[in-house]
Protein backbone atom coordinates (compact mmCIF):
# COMPACT_ATOMS: atom_id res chain seq x y z
CA UNK A 1 0.00 0.00 0.00
CA UNK A 2 1.72 3.32 -1.20
CA UNK A 3 1.81 6.06 1.19
CA UNK A 4 0.31 8.88 0.62
CA UNK A 5 2.21 12.50 1.43
CA UNK A 6 1.03 15.85 1.30
CA UNK A 7 2.71 18.20 -0.62
CA UNK A 8 3.69 20.01 2.16
CA UNK A 9 5.45 16.98 3.50
CA UNK A 10 7.10 16.26 -0.01
CA UNK A 11 8.45 19.93 -0.08
CA UNK A 12 9.90 19.44 3.40
CA UNK A 13 11.44 15.97 2.42
CA UNK A 14 12.84 17.15 -1.14
CA UNK A 15 14.60 20.19 1.40
CA UNK A 16 15.78 17.75 3.66
CA UNK A 17 17.30 15.43 0.71
CA UNK A 18 18.87 18.41 -0.91
CA UNK A 19 20.09 19.92 2.63
CA UNK A 20 21.79 16.28 3.26
CA UNK A 21 22.93 15.97 -0.47
CA UNK A 22 25.23 19.41 -0.58
CA UNK A 23 26.32 18.14 3.08
CA UNK A 24 27.71 14.84 1.81
CA UNK A 25 29.20 17.08 -1.40
CA UNK A 26 30.80 19.61 0.76
CA UNK A 27 32.18 16.79 3.27
CA UNK A 28 33.16 15.26 -0.02
CA UNK A 29 34.67 18.31 -1.92
CA UNK A 30 36.78 19.37 1.58
CA UNK A 31 37.80 15.66 2.71
CA UNK A 32 39.36 16.22 -0.84
CA UNK A 33 41.06 19.43 -0.84
CA UNK A 34 42.33 18.65 2.25
CA UNK A 35 44.09 15.12 1.03
CA UNK A 36 45.21 16.76 -1.52
CA UNK A 37 46.92 19.25 -0.24
CA UNK A 38 48.39 17.26 2.47
CA UNK A 39 49.39 14.68 -0.61
CA UNK A 40 51.63 18.01 -2.35
CA UNK A 41 53.32 18.77 1.17
CA UNK A 42 54.26 15.14 1.20
CA UNK A 43 55.79 15.24 -2.25
CA UNK A 44 56.91 17.89 -1.92
CA UNK A 45 59.07 16.81 1.54
CA UNK A 46 60.30 14.18 -0.53
CA UNK A 47 61.81 16.76 -3.11
CA UNK A 48 63.49 18.54 -0.05
CA UNK A 49 64.92 15.35 0.94
CA UNK A 50 66.13 15.11 -2.97
CA UNK A 51 68.35 17.71 -2.85
CA UNK A 52 69.76 17.17 0.24
CA UNK A 53 70.71 13.62 -0.99
CA UNK A 54 72.30 15.21 -3.46
CA UNK A 55 74.30 17.31 -1.04
CA UNK A 56 75.40 14.48 0.88
CA UNK A 57 76.03 12.65 -2.35
CA UNK A 58 78.57 15.33 -3.42
CA UNK A 59 80.99 15.42 -0.75
CA UNK A 60 82.79 12.14 -1.64
CA UNK A 61 83.75 14.06 -4.85
CA UNK A 62 84.42 17.30 -3.09
CA UNK A 63 86.72 15.45 -0.68
CA UNK A 64 88.86 13.20 -3.46
CA UNK A 65 89.24 16.77 -5.02
CA UNK A 66 90.29 19.19 -2.44
CA UNK A 67 92.17 16.25 -0.78
CA UNK A 68 95.14 17.03 -3.58
CA UNK A 69 95.89 20.69 -2.73
CA UNK A 70 97.33 21.47 0.72
CA UNK A 71 95.10 24.65 1.52
CA UNK A 72 92.59 22.80 2.44
CA UNK A 73 93.09 21.82 5.98
CA UNK A 74 93.19 18.04 6.55
CA UNK A 75 90.79 17.93 9.77
CA UNK A 76 88.45 19.59 7.91
CA UNK A 77 87.91 17.62 5.27
CA UNK A 78 87.84 14.57 8.08
CA UNK A 79 84.94 15.80 9.76
CA UNK A 80 82.93 16.35 6.74
CA UNK A 81 83.59 12.50 5.94
CA UNK A 82 82.34 11.76 9.25
CA UNK A 83 79.33 14.21 9.38
CA UNK A 84 78.50 12.76 5.91
CA UNK A 85 78.60 9.02 7.57
CA UNK A 86 76.24 10.69 10.57
CA UNK A 87 73.81 11.76 8.26
CA UNK A 88 73.47 9.08 6.36
CA UNK A 89 73.17 6.94 9.85
CA UNK A 90 70.69 9.16 11.21
CA UNK A 91 66.41 8.54 11.71
CA UNK A 92 65.14 11.30 13.05
CA UNK A 93 64.68 14.68 10.76
CA UNK A 94 65.62 16.68 13.76
CA UNK A 95 68.82 14.87 14.13
CA UNK A 96 69.41 15.24 9.94
CA UNK A 97 68.89 19.03 10.23
CA UNK A 98 71.45 19.59 13.06
CA UNK A 99 74.02 17.31 11.28
CA UNK A 100 73.32 19.64 8.06
CA UNK A 101 74.21 22.61 10.31
CA UNK A 102 77.45 21.05 11.27
CA UNK A 103 78.25 20.30 8.26
CA UNK A 104 77.79 23.25 6.50
CA UNK A 105 80.02 25.28 9.04
CA UNK A 106 82.97 22.99 7.71
CA UNK A 107 81.89 23.16 4.34
CA UNK A 108 81.75 27.14 4.91
CA UNK A 109 85.21 26.28 6.25
CA UNK A 110 86.40 24.94 2.37
CA UNK A 111 84.44 28.19 0.80
CA UNK A 112 86.73 30.60 2.72
CA UNK A 113 90.03 28.79 1.94
CA UNK A 114 88.56 29.04 -1.93
CA UNK A 115 88.40 32.52 -1.80
CA UNK A 116 91.79 32.96 0.46
CA UNK A 117 93.69 31.37 -2.00
CA UNK A 118 93.62 32.63 -5.60
CA UNK A 119 95.59 29.94 -7.50
CA UNK A 120 92.86 27.45 -6.24
CA UNK A 121 90.18 29.34 -8.01
CA UNK A 122 92.04 28.77 -11.49
CA UNK A 123 91.64 25.31 -11.25
CA UNK A 124 88.52 23.92 -13.07
CA UNK A 125 87.73 20.87 -10.86
CA UNK A 126 88.06 23.00 -7.71
CA UNK A 127 85.93 25.90 -9.26
CA UNK A 128 83.14 23.59 -10.40
CA UNK A 129 83.13 21.86 -7.38
CA UNK A 130 82.38 24.81 -5.44
CA UNK A 131 79.46 25.59 -8.40
CA UNK A 132 78.03 22.65 -7.27
CA UNK A 133 77.87 23.17 -3.64
CA UNK A 134 76.32 26.73 -4.21
CA UNK A 135 74.00 25.15 -6.63
CA UNK A 136 72.98 22.47 -3.74
CA UNK A 137 72.78 24.85 -1.33
CA UNK A 138 70.07 26.77 -3.37
CA UNK A 139 68.41 24.27 -4.37
CA UNK A 140 67.62 23.50 -0.90
CA UNK A 141 66.34 26.79 -0.18
CA UNK A 142 64.48 26.66 -2.85
CA UNK A 143 62.60 23.23 -2.24
CA UNK A 144 62.29 24.22 1.54
CA UNK A 145 60.77 27.17 0.67
CA UNK A 146 58.04 25.32 -1.44
CA UNK A 147 57.79 22.67 0.76
CA UNK A 148 56.91 25.75 3.52
CA UNK A 149 54.29 27.51 1.10
CA UNK A 150 52.86 23.67 0.89
CA UNK A 151 52.91 23.34 4.51
CA UNK A 152 50.99 26.84 4.52
CA UNK A 153 48.12 26.55 2.39
CA UNK A 154 47.55 22.73 4.35
CA UNK A 155 47.64 24.03 7.53
CA UNK A 156 45.63 27.57 6.81
CA UNK A 157 42.92 25.22 5.38
CA UNK A 158 42.54 22.48 8.60
CA UNK A 159 42.42 26.00 10.83
CA UNK A 160 39.76 27.73 9.03
CA UNK A 161 36.13 27.51 9.69
CA UNK A 162 34.48 25.96 8.56
CA UNK A 163 36.67 23.40 7.37
CA UNK A 164 38.36 22.29 10.98
CA UNK A 165 35.52 19.83 11.56
CA UNK A 166 36.25 18.07 8.35
CA UNK A 167 40.24 18.05 9.93
CA UNK A 168 39.09 17.37 13.53
CA UNK A 169 36.60 14.62 12.32
CA UNK A 170 38.60 12.76 10.08
CA UNK A 171 41.80 13.19 12.10
CA UNK A 172 44.25 15.54 9.95
CA UNK A 173 46.77 17.50 12.22
CA UNK A 174 49.22 20.07 11.42
CA UNK A 175 51.85 20.18 9.86
CA UNK A 176 55.41 21.48 11.31
CA UNK A 177 57.63 23.79 9.40
CA UNK A 178 60.74 23.20 8.18
CA UNK A 179 63.09 25.38 10.07
CA UNK A 180 66.84 25.42 9.21
CA UNK A 181 67.87 26.46 12.64
CA UNK A 182 65.84 24.77 15.47
CA UNK A 183 63.99 26.73 17.53
CA UNK A 184 64.37 29.60 14.84
CA UNK A 185 60.96 31.79 13.55
CA UNK B 1 23.09 60.88 -20.39
CA UNK B 2 23.79 59.86 -16.67
CA UNK B 3 23.37 56.15 -16.78
CA UNK B 4 25.89 56.52 -19.74
CA UNK B 5 28.66 57.91 -17.98
CA UNK B 6 27.85 55.62 -15.33
CA UNK B 7 28.33 52.46 -17.31
CA UNK B 8 31.98 53.97 -18.87
CA UNK B 9 32.75 54.68 -15.38
CA UNK B 10 31.84 50.98 -14.46
CA UNK B 11 33.88 49.54 -17.51
CA UNK B 12 36.92 51.64 -16.29
CA UNK B 13 36.79 50.31 -12.75
CA UNK B 14 36.42 46.98 -13.94
CA UNK B 15 39.60 47.12 -16.28
CA UNK B 16 41.36 48.96 -13.36
CA UNK B 17 40.56 45.96 -11.07
CA UNK B 18 41.81 43.43 -13.52
CA UNK B 19 45.09 45.12 -13.84
CA UNK B 20 45.89 45.85 -10.22
CA UNK B 21 46.26 42.28 -9.40
CA UNK B 22 49.14 41.95 -11.82
CA UNK B 23 50.80 44.96 -10.39
CA UNK B 24 51.24 43.38 -7.21
CA UNK B 25 53.70 40.07 -8.35
CA UNK B 26 57.54 41.29 -7.56
CA UNK B 27 58.58 39.64 -10.45
CA UNK B 28 57.78 40.45 -14.33
CA UNK B 29 55.87 38.91 -16.77
CA UNK B 30 58.41 38.18 -19.45
CA UNK B 31 57.89 36.75 -22.89
CA UNK B 32 59.50 34.76 -26.05
CA UNK B 33 62.46 35.14 -25.65
CA UNK B 34 64.75 38.40 -24.78
CA UNK B 35 63.47 41.24 -22.15
CA UNK B 36 65.43 44.01 -21.63
CA UNK B 37 63.68 45.87 -19.12
CA UNK B 38 66.67 47.78 -17.80
CA UNK B 39 66.04 52.00 -18.13
CA UNK B 40 67.66 52.94 -20.38
CA UNK B 41 67.40 49.75 -22.26
CA UNK B 42 70.56 47.90 -22.69
CA UNK B 43 70.33 46.06 -25.79
CA UNK B 44 70.08 47.99 -29.34
CA UNK B 45 66.73 46.52 -31.01
CA UNK B 46 69.46 44.68 -33.68
CA UNK B 47 71.49 43.07 -30.41
CA UNK B 48 67.91 42.12 -29.23
CA UNK B 49 67.13 40.54 -32.71
CA UNK B 50 70.55 38.86 -33.02
CA UNK B 51 69.92 36.44 -29.35
CA UNK B 52 66.43 36.24 -30.39
CA UNK B 53 67.50 34.61 -33.58
CA UNK B 54 69.60 31.88 -31.47
CA UNK B 55 66.94 31.50 -28.98
CA UNK B 56 64.42 31.04 -31.56
CA UNK B 57 66.63 28.14 -33.57
CA UNK B 58 67.20 27.00 -30.46
CA UNK B 59 63.79 25.96 -29.28
CA UNK B 60 62.92 25.46 -33.23
CA UNK B 61 65.26 21.96 -32.83
CA UNK B 62 64.79 20.92 -29.24
CA UNK B 63 61.96 22.78 -27.66
CA UNK B 64 64.14 23.88 -25.05
CA UNK B 65 63.83 27.69 -23.82
CA UNK B 66 66.07 29.97 -23.03
CA UNK B 67 64.79 33.40 -21.57
CA UNK B 68 67.24 36.26 -21.23
CA UNK B 69 66.16 38.76 -18.52
CA UNK B 70 68.14 41.55 -18.26
CA UNK B 71 66.77 44.29 -15.40
CA UNK B 72 68.09 47.61 -12.96
CA UNK B 73 67.80 45.47 -9.69
CA UNK B 74 66.78 42.42 -8.53
CA UNK B 75 66.33 43.90 -4.94
CA UNK B 76 64.73 42.69 -2.18
CA UNK B 77 64.91 39.40 -3.08
CA UNK B 78 68.10 39.22 -4.26
CA UNK B 79 69.53 37.36 -7.55
CA UNK B 80 69.03 33.74 -6.94
CA UNK B 81 65.04 33.96 -5.41
CA UNK B 82 64.47 36.62 -8.16
CA UNK B 83 65.47 34.12 -10.55
CA UNK B 84 63.56 31.01 -9.45
CA UNK B 85 60.53 32.84 -9.24
CA UNK B 86 60.60 34.99 -12.76
CA UNK B 87 61.16 30.78 -13.63
CA UNK B 88 58.33 30.06 -12.08
CA UNK B 89 55.84 32.34 -12.63
CA UNK B 90 56.48 32.61 -16.25
CA UNK B 91 57.04 29.06 -16.61
CA UNK B 92 60.29 29.02 -18.89
CA UNK B 93 60.75 25.48 -20.90
CA UNK B 94 57.71 23.15 -21.85
CA UNK B 95 55.23 21.63 -19.44
CA UNK B 96 56.39 18.61 -18.42
CA UNK B 97 59.67 18.74 -20.09
CA UNK B 98 61.25 21.69 -17.76
CA UNK B 99 63.58 22.08 -20.59
CA UNK B 100 63.33 26.12 -20.03
CA UNK B 101 66.96 28.05 -19.15
CA UNK B 102 66.86 31.75 -17.71
CA UNK B 103 69.93 34.13 -18.46
CA UNK B 104 69.21 36.74 -15.64
CA UNK B 105 71.51 39.81 -15.79
CA UNK B 106 71.09 42.74 -12.86
CA UNK B 107 72.96 45.68 -14.17
CA UNK B 108 73.16 47.81 -10.51
CA UNK B 109 74.11 44.76 -8.33
CA UNK B 110 76.49 43.84 -11.16
CA UNK B 111 75.70 39.92 -10.94
CA UNK B 112 74.32 37.13 -13.32
CA UNK B 113 72.62 34.16 -12.91
CA UNK B 114 71.67 31.29 -14.84
CA UNK B 115 69.09 29.12 -13.81
CA UNK B 116 68.18 26.03 -15.05
CA UNK B 117 64.91 23.56 -15.32
CA UNK B 118 64.34 20.33 -14.26
CA UNK B 119 64.87 18.76 -17.77
CA UNK B 120 68.18 20.03 -18.45
CA UNK B 121 69.77 19.72 -15.07
CA UNK B 122 71.34 16.80 -16.87
CA UNK B 123 73.32 18.60 -19.63
CA UNK B 124 74.32 22.08 -18.14
CA UNK B 125 74.87 21.08 -14.07
CA UNK B 126 76.21 23.89 -12.38
CA UNK B 127 80.04 23.34 -12.75
CA UNK B 128 79.07 23.31 -16.51
CA UNK B 129 76.95 26.75 -16.39
CA UNK B 130 79.64 28.34 -13.83
CA UNK B 131 82.51 27.77 -16.06
CA UNK B 132 80.39 29.10 -19.27
CA UNK B 133 79.08 31.91 -17.34
CA UNK B 134 82.79 33.17 -16.23
CA UNK B 135 83.52 32.78 -19.89
CA UNK B 136 81.02 34.32 -21.33
CA UNK B 137 79.55 36.39 -18.99
CA UNK B 138 82.00 37.78 -16.69
CA UNK B 139 84.68 39.53 -18.50
CA UNK B 140 82.10 40.97 -21.17
CA UNK B 141 79.87 42.57 -19.25
CA UNK B 142 82.64 43.69 -16.35
CA UNK B 143 83.43 45.23 -19.81
CA UNK B 144 80.21 46.87 -19.88
CA UNK B 145 79.22 45.12 -23.34
CA UNK B 146 76.14 43.64 -22.17
CA UNK B 147 75.67 42.48 -25.64
CA UNK B 148 78.56 40.49 -26.26
CA UNK B 149 77.85 38.69 -22.91
CA UNK B 150 74.64 37.85 -23.33
CA UNK B 151 74.82 36.57 -27.10
CA UNK B 152 78.09 34.73 -26.21
CA UNK B 153 76.42 32.84 -23.11
CA UNK B 154 73.19 32.30 -25.26
CA UNK B 155 75.35 31.12 -27.95
CA UNK B 156 77.26 28.48 -25.33
CA UNK B 157 74.34 27.20 -23.68
CA UNK B 158 72.41 26.94 -26.86
CA UNK B 159 74.88 24.98 -28.52
CA UNK B 160 75.13 22.89 -25.55
CA UNK B 161 71.49 22.45 -25.51
CA UNK B 162 71.36 21.58 -29.32
CA UNK B 163 74.26 18.91 -29.16
CA UNK B 164 73.23 16.85 -26.10
CA UNK B 165 69.28 17.31 -25.31
CA UNK B 166 67.03 14.80 -26.75
CA UNK B 167 63.21 16.01 -25.73
CA UNK B 168 62.02 12.45 -27.25
CA UNK B 169 58.92 13.26 -29.66
CA UNK B 170 58.71 16.84 -30.38
CA UNK B 171 54.89 17.65 -30.70
CA UNK B 172 55.59 21.19 -30.35
CA UNK B 173 56.00 22.24 -34.10
CA UNK B 174 57.04 25.81 -34.80
CA UNK B 175 57.30 28.37 -31.55
CA UNK B 176 54.80 30.84 -31.88
CA UNK B 177 56.48 34.03 -30.91
CA UNK B 178 53.03 35.96 -31.60
CA UNK B 179 49.51 34.56 -30.12
CA UNK B 180 45.85 35.85 -30.23
CA UNK B 181 45.50 37.40 -27.08
CA UNK B 182 42.50 36.25 -27.03
CA UNK B 183 41.53 38.33 -23.43
CA UNK B 184 41.79 41.52 -25.63
CA UNK B 185 39.93 40.74 -27.61
CA UNK B 186 37.13 39.41 -25.05
CA UNK B 187 37.78 43.21 -23.16
CA UNK B 188 37.58 45.03 -26.62
CA UNK B 189 34.71 42.98 -27.79
CA UNK B 190 32.94 43.77 -24.86
CA UNK B 191 33.64 47.62 -24.96
CA UNK B 192 32.67 47.75 -27.97
CA UNK B 193 29.18 46.24 -27.28
CA UNK B 194 28.43 48.56 -24.22
CA UNK B 195 29.72 51.51 -26.21
CA UNK B 196 27.63 50.89 -29.18
CA UNK B 197 24.67 50.11 -26.92
CA UNK B 198 25.15 53.39 -25.36
CA UNK B 199 26.48 55.82 -28.15
CA UNK B 200 23.27 54.29 -29.73
CA UNK B 201 25.87 52.89 -32.79
CA UNK B 202 28.11 55.48 -33.02
CA UNK B 203 30.62 52.96 -31.80
CA UNK B 204 32.77 52.83 -35.34
CA UNK B 205 34.02 55.82 -33.58
CA UNK B 206 35.95 53.91 -31.54
CA UNK B 207 37.25 51.22 -33.46
CA UNK B 208 40.58 53.28 -33.48
CA UNK B 209 41.14 52.97 -29.83
CA UNK B 210 40.64 49.16 -29.34
CA UNK B 211 43.07 47.23 -28.12
CA UNK B 212 46.12 45.33 -30.50
CA UNK B 213 44.41 41.70 -30.73
CA UNK B 214 48.37 40.55 -30.99
CA UNK B 215 50.84 39.48 -27.72
CA UNK B 216 54.27 37.89 -27.58
CA UNK B 217 54.25 34.72 -27.03
CA UNK B 218 54.58 33.14 -23.70
CA UNK B 219 56.65 30.23 -22.29
CA UNK B 220 55.53 26.81 -22.08
CA UNK B 221 55.33 26.35 -18.31
CA UNK B 222 58.51 24.48 -17.14
CA UNK B 223 59.97 24.64 -13.45
CA UNK B 224 62.97 24.90 -11.96
CA UNK B 225 64.46 23.73 -8.57
CA UNK B 226 67.38 26.58 -8.25
CA UNK B 227 70.15 24.13 -10.07
CA UNK B 228 72.16 26.66 -12.48
CA UNK B 229 75.06 29.29 -11.18
CA UNK B 230 76.10 32.62 -10.62
CA UNK B 231 78.21 35.31 -10.89
CA UNK B 232 79.54 38.73 -10.58
CA UNK B 233 81.27 40.77 -13.03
Amino acid sequence: MAIKLSPRTLIVLVAVVVIALVFVGWIIVAYNGLVAKQQTAAAQWAQVENVFQRKIDLIPSLVATVTQYQQFERSTLENITAFRSQWQNASSLQQRVNISNTLNAQLYEIQLTYEAYPELQSITAVVQLMDELAGSENRITVERARYNDAVRAYNTQILSFPDLIIAGGFGFGELEYFNPLPGGP
Amino acid sequence: MRAHVLVVLAVGFALAGATSGVAAQEVPTIFLYVNDLTEPGALLYDEYAAIEGICYEVDLRTSAEIAVLIVNTTLPLGIDTYAVEAFEVNGIGKEGLDNGVLILVSTDERQWRVEVGYGLEGILNDGKVGTIGRATLTPSLGADDVYGGIRDATLAIGQEIVDNYDPGADPYGEPQLFVVDWGAVAIAVGVFLVVAVVTKGRAVLWIGALLSFWKRGSFGGGRSGGGGARGRF
